[in-house]
């Protein structure tokens, strides 16, 4: 990352490889209100960013700028990395909460779960233990 | 006045909804080469002179973000 300076404004150069355009583009849009951003260079070998103050800047302000966007960066490309790592769980836990919203369907998908079922009731209607038989009539007193 | 958007960076539906948001300020015209869009700004309204082009650079980068 080279940073150049001038007067109430500054130029950033990012290597693409470490820091993706998609980041580049969510840290400038925090920084929307405070500056003027505009973008250039090639995003496969080199990313300039050209900041300009909205108001006249002094040295100090500039590089409190230049770091928080540095920072802002940093954060976007994490945030980034975060997402792209978690995708397949978080797809995974959507399709999950879709299917259980959709009772009929869930036999389709999960005939498993329907065999049991099946298997479950089987199990009531034969009663091998003799649950369903009331206490009085299987230890009750016989009249 | 005309400012030189990189394609690689803007796309030219950002580009074109910034116009449309910024059309009561000036005249926009758009010539594409083949690496940039560049954008010509006539008749500008004259209280918005100073800043317009910065503003619009950040709009459009604005509407990047959400493309």
């Amino acid at each position: 990352m080279e940073i150049k300076k001038k007067k109430n404004q500054f130029l950033i150069s990012l290597n693409p490889k470490i820091y993706p355009l998609e980041a580049v583009y969510g840290a400038c849009y925090v920084f929307i209100d405070r500056a003027y951003l505009f973008l250039d260079g090639n995003p496969e070998k080199e990313i300039k960013v050209f900041i300009k103050g909205k108001e006249e800047l002094n040295s100090k302000e500039l590089e409190k700028i230049a770091g928080e966007f540095k920072n802002e960066l940093l954060n976007y490309t994490l945030r980034l990395s975060i997402a792209k790592n978690t995708r397949k769980i978080r797809e995974t836990i959507v399709e999950r909460a879709l299917f259980s919203a959709l009772p009929h369907q869930e036999e389709e998908f999960f005939p498993e779960k329907e065999k049991r079922g099946e298997k479950e009731k089987k199990l009531v209607e034969e009663d091998p233990l003799g649950i369903a038989i009331p206490w009085e009539e299987k230890y009750g007193k016989k009249k | 006045m005309s400012i030189n958007f990189n394609k690689d960076f803007y796309s030219l539906e950002a580009i074109k909804k910034a116009i449309q948001g910024y059309k009561g300020l000036a005249d926009f015209d758009i010539k594409i080469d083949k690496k940039n869009i560049k954008v010509n700004l006539k008749n500008i309204d004259p209280d918005s002179k100073d800043v317009i082009k910065e503003e619009f650079c950040n709009y459009v980068l604005g509407l990047m973000k959400n493309a």
